[in-house]
């Protein structure tokens, strides 16, 4: 786009990887992503206040943004970058009363219009302030993380049914919410490999079992033909459905979910196959958007970031190469390029191979 | 983060008092009774608020010392530019608001020495370099080694303190010798009351603008960066710096400081966003915030309290403002916006720490009218409450000079709760010269209906009654309680016109049953029967209206109605069943031509259906009159030409209109004349006329024409008819009066006299006043014999003076007559010794 297109193999140069599995082995994250192709991103999506901004909709910012960019900082090792967002993130959205951020500021004011929260934003945030925190041994992030994990622990971690499950926000999606379909749940919140970090954080909480419920979720989520998760799931009867008033779509928000299962090492067919299958050759021809319930493909991406997760997923499958117009970084929107630089974090770090 | 605690631990105790509490408590338990930590923090909380006091009492006096030095200085700096002309560098940074001034430190190397302890005019030549164009680019992209070699002793360096001297602690004065360069009196104030806070013995030194040796582009960078708010830069820089530097530490004391701006950026979003324990919270681990150097962040947490339910916190927190900080504006915006979220008792604690100034004006005094108001609508809303009476006097004051109504309003709506309607009419007729509003039109008449003054009620309510629901409502009411003054008021045609529409219109039952007894009782039977019969048709358990039917049927002669009226309502009111007239009842119910429809729940019991308005009489004068005191039926049609006055006896006539006859004479004095119009003998006519119609108020009009244009009989006649008119309308006064102004025949005065006396033993007994009403008995008793229902007023009088003797012994002497009613009384007399049935309820309502 802007011809900041750099060359892929700068990460390997960075990071030099065994391909040896371990994947019970936290991801270490830091440093996996080349300092130019880090520079392109924050250039173009982080501006000098600590914001990430989502320029395709309407240069809003959102926790999860700010967890993403903060995540991507540290691969990036810049620890200036992460000073700023999250200085940003600290005095613009970490208002709630409860120690949550809020989800959404605008540009426009008030900057939050509403105060409600999105766990996942709040545990990208832990999640990248805690490793942090121990790759740069800085204390203060680590209080951060700890005390922002405790709070996810304590509102938004639920039993439900003899299962822990993740609320998407404390306002809106309980049972008591939603008297028809509550609770509502959406799978791509479960940050898999934020969960054991969170577990050492905030103990109070078993993160744990939030994890394998995230998993029996994933595995019992199968709708339609091509027995993906919708993005948004009411488990109000005893099998998860798709949750009512929301499109019953395998979206922009699921495509996230087997990245997060491999990132978490998670490679197993139980839960990837339905993903390998939908997505098989996506990598070329885009990533379907589907609608579990018509069966119809409602948009196909076809932005290198979006492919880069069937890539991704073809190489944790059966160690497909990334194709070679995905092995640049071109920075589009700030959703696709962030999903793209997360997979290329991974990659660099565990399956440098397929490079 | 060393230095926040040191803060937590030496800083404001104060806040620790006002915070600290609430938290310990909030901690142990997350239901905790709010009011309960306020209670059981009473004690705790006064010592924590005087030591609060204390502590910035001082940080406070150290404020009006800090603008004196730095107004010295900023002297002697303008002198220093006098004596070396301001040098521009090309591509220097000028600072915001720098005002021009660039000092040295920046871009220069400042010779050690030269900066030697010496009086600030002793420095002036030492900036000469300055001159010198040494400009370094970007500044922070070079990292720049520190100059270890620089260093006097006399320097503070970054991170270390100011030269300690006997004893005195280590002070960072960078930040403040930062600010004064810039000349940022804001921050510069802030600081030294933050530094005096932290460091009670420390005194801001005398040459704070002097030029300090250090040459550290870098850390100049970043302290201008944060003195421009930009923490996230300052943060990026401190981190670039301490990867690219090994072994540099950013100043403990610029961390401090970006740790309390970034509390203050987030304070004041929470703040933005609701959400009020987070402001708390962040004030409670911050206090070096919480300063009169920054005013704003104490309006915040004062709001965060109070929208919190600690209202009494909040209440504290503005006492602080206004125990300890000196800004007139912000002392008085104090107090503007505590009114937004504190009670009245609170705020009064905030006013009673009002300043006097020399000219004997209250600082407060522009927003004592908005407190007035504020004191006086909330006691408008709340009859048992009292507003003060400045505040009154103030607003009234206020009220008559502005040229809005609000004002007016307000006194009048409080006014009118706390039952003074008549200053209440005059506010709202006030408020009504400067907008003529749907809300004013109605506070006006429902304060002029309580003034008694329903036609000017009415007059107001009309032109508004479609704006709202409670217009129409306001209109009903005091419509109705014009036609329900005793005796019948004078109504203009198209005023009736107008009333009987909209009362008709809006199927309001009470209304309707007020015009049937306004018919009824200025003789306009059939107009009565009907609207009686709508009343009972909108709402069929008007007892009242029932009666009134059941009255107008009887005079009208209807028997067939009468009947079927009382065989609905007998069993539920003893005085429609006292109405048969068993003698009558043998009569056949002959199904008589009837100018009325009787209501369904009267004509078919049980059905509610409304059947059309009565076919079989036609309506006679449509808008044939223009009569006072006329009432149309509920259809607008005027039904009622003939004279209902006469006694009731005969069958119901057909209503026939028959027009003719001028002004006053003859046997038609129902075409309207004006009173003015009338003279002499012709007026006497029509007012005998209009007796015989039984509209005693026009007749009386009539007969004080006749009075006033004629002389000897005519005009002693004239005297005698108003004396009966006023006396048949209830005016026994002015019968009194009539029959006083010229001389009477002896049987005519005995007549009036004893007519007179009768009325006024009615009217006393009807107003409790037992006494008086034997008394005029007495004299009547003198001049003719008590008939059987005077008998029974002064049996009832006797009882309830407790002579229940002589009570009974009327009673029984009436009974023996075959008095139903006096044998009833004389069982309740003696069963419950109170009585159930009086002879009131004969009253028509």
């Amino acid at each position: 786009m802007n011809g900041a297109a750099l060359i892929l193999a700068s990460f390997m140069a960075f990071f030099g990887v065994s391909a040896a599995q371990a994947e019970t082995v936290p991801l270490r994250i830091q440093g996996t992503i080349s300092p130019a192709v880090w520079q392109a991103y924050a250039a173009r999506f982080v501006d000098v206040s600590g914001r990430v901004i989502d320029d395709a909709n309407g240069s809003i910012s959102h926790s999860e943004g700010q967890g993403y960019g903060l995540l991507l900082a540290l691969a990036g090792d810049d620890r200036a970058s992460f000073e700023r967002i999250w200085s940003f993130t600290q005095t613009q959205m970490l208002l709630r009363s409860d120690g949550l951020s809020v989800w959404m500021w605008r540009p426009s004011d008030p900057h939050v219009p509403d105060i409600n929260n999105a766990s996942d934003g709040d545990i990208l945030i832990a999640y990248a302030l805690a490793m942090a925190g121990r790759a740069w041994e800085i204390p203060r992030y680590t209080a951060a993380a700890a005390a922002l994990a405790e709070a996810v622990g304590k509102t938004s971690v639920i039993e439900h049914d003899g299962n822990l499950i993740l609320l998407p926000g404390v306002n809106g999606f309980t049972a008591a919410d939603r008297p028809d379909d509550g609770p509502v749940i959406n799978l791509s919140y479960w940050v898999f490999e934020a969960l054991p970090v969170l577990q050492q954080l905030a103990p109070q909480t078993d993160w744990q079992r939030l994890a394998k419920s995230g998993l029996d979720l994933t595995a019992a989520s199968r709708f339609g033909q091509s027995e993906l998760p919708s993005e948004w799931i009411s488990l109000h009867d005893s099998a998860p459905k798709p949750a009512a008033g929301f499109d019953p779509l395998f979206g922009y928000n699921a495509i996230r979910i087997p990245l997060y299962l491999i990132r978490a090492g998670i490679t197993d067919k139980t839960w990837l196959g339905p993903f390998e299958s939908a997505w098989r050759g996506a990598q070329m021809r885009g990533l379907p958007l589907i609608n579990v319930e018509t069966n119809q493909t409602a948009a196909t991406l076809s932005e290198p970031g979006y492919r880069m997760l069937a890539a991704l997923v073809a190489c944790v499958d059966d160690g497909t190469p990334i194709p070679a117009d995905l092995r640049l970084f071109t920075p589009t929107h700030y959703y696709p390029a962030t999903l793209y630089l997360l997979s290329v974090s991974y990659l660099a770090e565990r399956q440098s191979k397929c490079l | 983060m060393p230095v926040r605690g040191i803060f937590l631990v030496i800083g404001s105790v104060a806040i620790v008092g006002i915070l600290g509490a609430v938290f310990v408590r909030q901690a142990a338990t997350r239901t905790d009774d709010l009011s309960q930590v306020m209670r059981s923090n009473g004690s705790s909380s006064s010592a924590a608020t005087a030591g609060m006091f204390l502590q910035t009492a001082d940080a406070a006096s150290a404020i009006p010392v800090a603008d004196d030095v730095f107004g010295a200085n900023r002297m002697a700096q303008s002198q220093q530019l006098q004596a070396s002309p301001p040098v521009v560098l090309p591509g220097a940074q000028t600072p915001a608001g720098g005002g021009g001034v660039q000092l040295p430190g920046a871009n220069t190397i400042v010779r050690p020495g030269a900066t030697a302890p010496a009086a600030p005019a002793a420095t002036a030549p030492a900036q000469a370099p300055a001159a010198q164009p040494a400009p370094s680019a970007p500044a922070a992209a070079q990292p720049v080694q520190p100059q270890p070699a620089q260093g006097t002793a006399a320097a503070p360096q970054s991170g270390t303190g100011a030269a300690p001297a006997s004893g005195m602690p280590a002070v960072d004065e960078t930040a403040l010798r930062y600010f004064a360069r810039q000349g940022d009196t804001r921050r510069l104030n802030a600081e030294i009351a933050r530094l005096r806070a932290l460091y009670p013995s420390w005194y801001p030194p005398a040459d704070m603008t002097a030029p300090i040796p250090v040459v550290d582009t870098l850390l100049d960078n970043m302290w201008q960066l944060y003195s421009q708010g930009n923490y996230a830069a300052v943060r990026a820089a401190i981190a670039d710096r301490v990867a690219s530097q090994p072994g540099w530490t950013p100043p403990a004391d610029l961390l401090a400081r970006l740790d309390v701006g970034e509390q203050r950026e987030r304070l004041v979003n929470a703040s933005n966003a609701k959400q009020w324990e987070t402001v708390v919270q962040i004030a409670a681990a911050t206090p070096s915030l919480l300063t009169c150097a920054d005013v704003d962040v104490l309006w915040r947490l004062a709001e965060a309290f109070a929208r919190s339910d600690r209202a009494g916190r909040a209440r504290d927190v503005d006492v602080y403002v206004l125990t300890n900080c000196q800004d007139p504006k912000e002392r008085l915006a104090t107090v503007q916006k505590a009114m937004a979220y504190l009670g009245d008792a609170e705020l009064a604690d905030l006013l009673a720490l009002e300043r006097v100034g020399p000219d004997g004006k209250g600082e407060f005094a522009p927003v004592k009218g908005d407190i007035a108001r504020r004191r006086i609508g909330s006691a408008a809303k709340d009859a048992s409450r009292t507003a003060p009476a400045e505040d009154l006097a103030l607003l009234g004051e206020i009220a008559r000079a502005s040229n809005k109504p609000d004002d007016a309003v307000l006194l009048a709506s409080y006014l009118f709760t706390h039952n003074d309607a008549e200053s209440s009419a005059m506010w709202w007729a006030l408020a009504k010269t400067r907008a003529d509003t749907p809300q004013i039109a109605q506070g006006l008449a429902y304060a002029l209906n309580a003034l008694d003054r329903p036609a000017e009620a009415e007059a107001a309510a009309y032109r508004w009654r479609d704006a709202s629901p409670e217009n129409k409502e306001a209109y009903l009411v005091v419509a109705t309680a014009l036609l329900a003054l005793d005796p019948p008021a004078k109504i203009e045609p198209e005023v009736m016109a107008r009333m009987a529409k909209v009362i008709g219109d809006a199927k309001y039952a009470p209304g309707a049953q007020d015009l049937g007894w306004y018919a009824y009782n200025t003789g306009q039977t059939v107009a009565a029967a009907r609207w009686f019969s709508a009343a009972l048709t909108w709402k069929p358990d008007l007892e009242p209206a029932a009666f009134g039917l059941a009255l107008a049927a009887q005079k009208l002669g209807d028997r067939a109605a009468l009947a079927q009226i009382i065989k609905v309502w007998g069993q539920r009111s003893q005085r429609i069943a006292d109405l048969i007239d068993p003698a009558r009842q043998r009569a056949a119910a002959q199904k008589a031509l009837r100018g009325f429809d009787l209501p369904p729940s009267i004509a078919a019991p049980g059905s509610q259906p409304l059947p059309a308005q009565g076919t079989d009489l036609a309506p006679a004068t449509a808008r044939a009159t223009s009569t006072a005191y006329v009432v149309p039926d509920p259809n607008g049609n005027y039904v009622e030409p003939v004279a209902a006055a006469e006694p009731a006896a005969q069958p119901v006539r057909r209503t026939t209109a028959s027009s003719g006859g001028g002004g006053g004479g003859g046997s038609d004095c129902r075409r309207y004349v004006p009173p003015g119009d009338l003279r002499g003998q012709a007026a006497l006519n029509r007012g005998w006329c209009l007796m015989g119609y039984n509209r005693p108020i026009e007749a009386a009009d009539a007969f004080d024409a006749a009075m006033r244009t004629t002389t000897g009989k005519s005009r002693q006649d004239a005297a005698y008819g108003k004396s009966l008119a006023a006396l048949r309308a209830g005016l026994t006064d002015t019968a009194a009066v009539s029959a006083a102004s010229a001389p009477q025949s002896p049987k005519r005065a005995e007549e009036l006299n004893r007519e007179i006396l009768t009325q006024r033993a009615l009217a006393a007994y009807s107003d409790n006043r037992w006494l008086e009403a034997l008394m005029f008995l007495d004299q009547r008793s003198q001049l003719a014999p008590e008939q059987k229902d005077l008998l029974m007023i002064r049996a009832w009088s006797y009882f309830h003076l407790g002579r229940v003797r002589e009570a009974k012994r009327i009673l029984t002497a009436v009974a023996g007559t075959g008095s139903r009613e006096a044998a009833k009384a004389l069982v309740s007399m003696t069963d419950a010794n109170k009585p159930m049935y009086d002879a009131d309820d004969i009253d028509r309502r």
